[in-house]
């Protein structure tokens, strides 16, 4: 079963997401410069790139929250501009950087929030929704959270939280703003987790992120984005290189390849010119 | 699954709350007389004509009116003032963010200075309130198209604009009959309501109280922030404009009808969130009960304290401050 997934995503099965020469502008600056993308069942896929080489816009595009100049972008070959709001979000979900509500929800209450693309927002939430939402904290891990309030847990159970918000939303595609930034070693863990099993059943994943440890640990592709420009896309011993970060971010650093096949970077320190 | 213990206390409440309010004033009923004209109004109960006469007088004609508007007035200003800090994802913000009261206050202050009469102070005070808010607006799509600070800075660029325009009709007003009727408007009053503008009102402002209810779990997505509501499937800009529209439209026609009356729209939703929590859905109807006993309370006060009837938007904030610090002590772990 799961086999066959994984041979349709490399196969013939239309890509769950994919961006086309896509071009966005955003106040006379071109943001994004043909970035192309695509992503296939079962694919976590890392968008790595210095602040302000577009990331955040790119996952704004794709997600259908900014109408890119030119280009497209399609999920499952549908282009994002012939489906609503509503049909767009019931494939699919964003998680966004931990952040803190200005009402104090409960957790349930956030993770019931992803039922509205099904329900419609201007429906109550019914028998079903509660009872998956149940099963997605379950599935989640974070079940004994669930009448806590959101504003008081801390940054790792709202990431936990704001993903079973994103499952909730029964979606094929999850769009994830650096899940890691803010977490502690032991939830960044358990978030890596979750983010491998979720696509192991045939979802497909696109994040941002700062890290490229995390990044080689997790991504079946990495992608590169620098100025607005998609510069390299790749498995991650392809792309990681001691050039590539030296390119992407201007540091120095020394490579040192693991037994289980990855990679770890440590950075050299620059000799300071006066000593 | 949804908490329905405050609701039916609450409504238990207001019935009684309603019943012993129509008992109050200068001439004093028991309660068993309301129950009794209560009664023999649908045919149940004989009563004397000219005993009847007297109590419809007094209930129908004198009370009836104000208790009527309170609790209308009182559920549409907590009901707009919750919806409006969802809409601003500010628990700070109150029913005026928009400019409403300014405008309000600039009609009818203009309505006194054309003419004394009544029917174009409101519909002044009602157009002039709406015209803030549209102006509000208008300034903030062409500063920030539309986000919600650029909708802030509209409102208090609108609201400056109205109040400075409402100094000019003050300074210009007569000062011995005009300038203290606008004074006196300015600190609301049930007194002169009559029963049938408050059944014109009721229609919009249980209609408007319906449907922000009904938006309340689009509201609970859209106070997370625009993109993430958007990622929802909800349609910000239209949901955020409906709700702004009906929000605006109940409390212009409170304050049209019976002038400002302030802290109901900023307290009560506070209240209101330490009860049953933050989901709008049950947020929303809950404030406006709450704030329909809130207001019954506050016009009870304002005619027994003494004689001469307080202003009941004098009360509101006395009420309202103690009520507030209250609420903000027993809240503030939420916002940590």
């Amino acid at each position: 079963m799961k086999d066959q997934r994984m041979n349709g995503a490399q196969g013939e099965a239309p890509l769950l997401l994919e961006a086309r020469d896509v071009c966005f502008r955003y106040a006379g600056r071109e943001v994004l410069k043909r970035a192309s993308l695509g992503i296939g069942a079962g694919e976590i896929v890392s968008l790595l790139g210095a602040n302000g080489a577009g990331k955040s816009t790119l996952l704004r595009v794709v997600l259908g929250l900014a109408v890119p100049s030119a280009g497209e972008v399609l999920t499952e070959a549908v282009p994002l501009q012939r489906l609503s709001r509503r049909e767009i979000a019931k494939r699919i979900a964003y998680v966004p950087q931990v952040h803190a509500a200005p009402f104090p929800y409960t957790v349930r209450d956030v993770v019931l929030m992803g039922r509205l693309p099904d329900s419609g927002a201007f429906r109550s939430a019914s028998a079903r929704d509660r009872e998956m939402v149940a099963e997605v904290l379950d599935r989640i891990g974070i079940a004994f959270l669930a009448d806590r309030v959101y504003t008081e847990i801390s940054g790792g159970e709202r990431q936990l939280t704001l993903i079973a918000r994103a499952l909730a939303q029964e979606p094929r595609v999850l769009v994830l703003d650096e899940p890691m930034s803010g977490l502690d070693y032991g939830y960044q863990a358990i978030v890596a987790d979750r983010l491998r099993d979720l696509a192991a059943d045939g979802r497909a994943i696109l994040m941002s992120t700062h890290d490229p440890h995390f990044a080689m640990e997790i991504s079946s592709r990495i992608a590169l984005l620098e100025r607005g420009r998609i510069e390299a896309d790749g498995t991650p011993r392809h792309i990681l290189t001691v050039e590539a970060i030296r390119e992407l971010y201007h540091v120095d650093v020394e490579c040192f390849d693991l037994p289980n096949g990855h990679r770890t970077f440590v950075r050299v320190p620059k000799r300071r010119s006066r000593s | 699954m949804v908490k329905q213990k405050p609701f039916v206390l609450m409504a238990v409440g207001l019935t009684l709350a309603t019943a012993i309010s129509l008992t109050i004033g200068r001439y004093p009923i028991g309660i068993g007389d309301v129950w009794a004209f209560a009664l023999a109004s649908v045919g149940l109960h004989a009563m004397p004509p000219d005993r009847y006469d007297l109590l419809h007088n007094l209930i129908v004609e004198i009370r009836l009116p104000r208790v009527m508007a309170a609790l209308l007035i009182g559920a549409a200003l907590a009901s707009s003032g919750a919806a409006f800090q969802a809409i601003f994802r500010n628990p700070l913000v109150s029913p005026g963010v928009l400019g409403v009261l300014g405008g309000a206050s600039f009609g009818a202050a203009l309505g006194m200075l054309i003419s004394g009469n009544w029917v174009l102070v409101q519909s002044l005070a009602f157009a002039m309130a709406l015209t803030a808010v549209s102006f509000g607006v208008v300034i903030a799509n062409l500063l920030g198209r539309g986000s919600t600070i650029a909708l802030v800075l509209g409102g208090i660029i609108s609201g400056a604009l109205f109040t400075a325009m409402l100094s000019i009709v003050k300074y210009t007003a007569d000062p011995y009959n005009q300038l203290p009727a606008i004074v006196y408007w300015l600190m609301g009053s049930l007194g002169s309501v009559e029963l049938h503008e408050v059944g014109y009102a009721a229609v919009p402002i249980l209609v408007g109280v319906v449907g922000l209810t009904m938006s309340g779990r689009a509201l609970d997505a859209l106070s997370m922030g625009d993109d993430e509501a958007r990622s929802l499937g909800v349609p910000v800009t239209r949901v955020r404009y409906a709700v702004i529209a009906m929000a605006t439209l109940i409390s212009a026609l409170s304050v049209s009808l019976v002038g400002m009356i302030g802290w109901v729209g900023l307290v009560v939703p506070h209240f209101a969130r330490l009860v049953v929590g933050p989901l709008n859905s049950v947020l929303l109807p809950l404030s406006a009960m709450i704030g329909a006993m809130f207001l019954l309370f506050a016009d009870a006060i304002a005619r027994m304290l003494t004689t001469a009837e307080i202003p009941i938007g004098i009360i509101t904030e006395l009420l309202g401050i103690p009520a507030f610090m209250l609420v903000l002590h027993r809240a503030r772990r939420a916002w940590a």
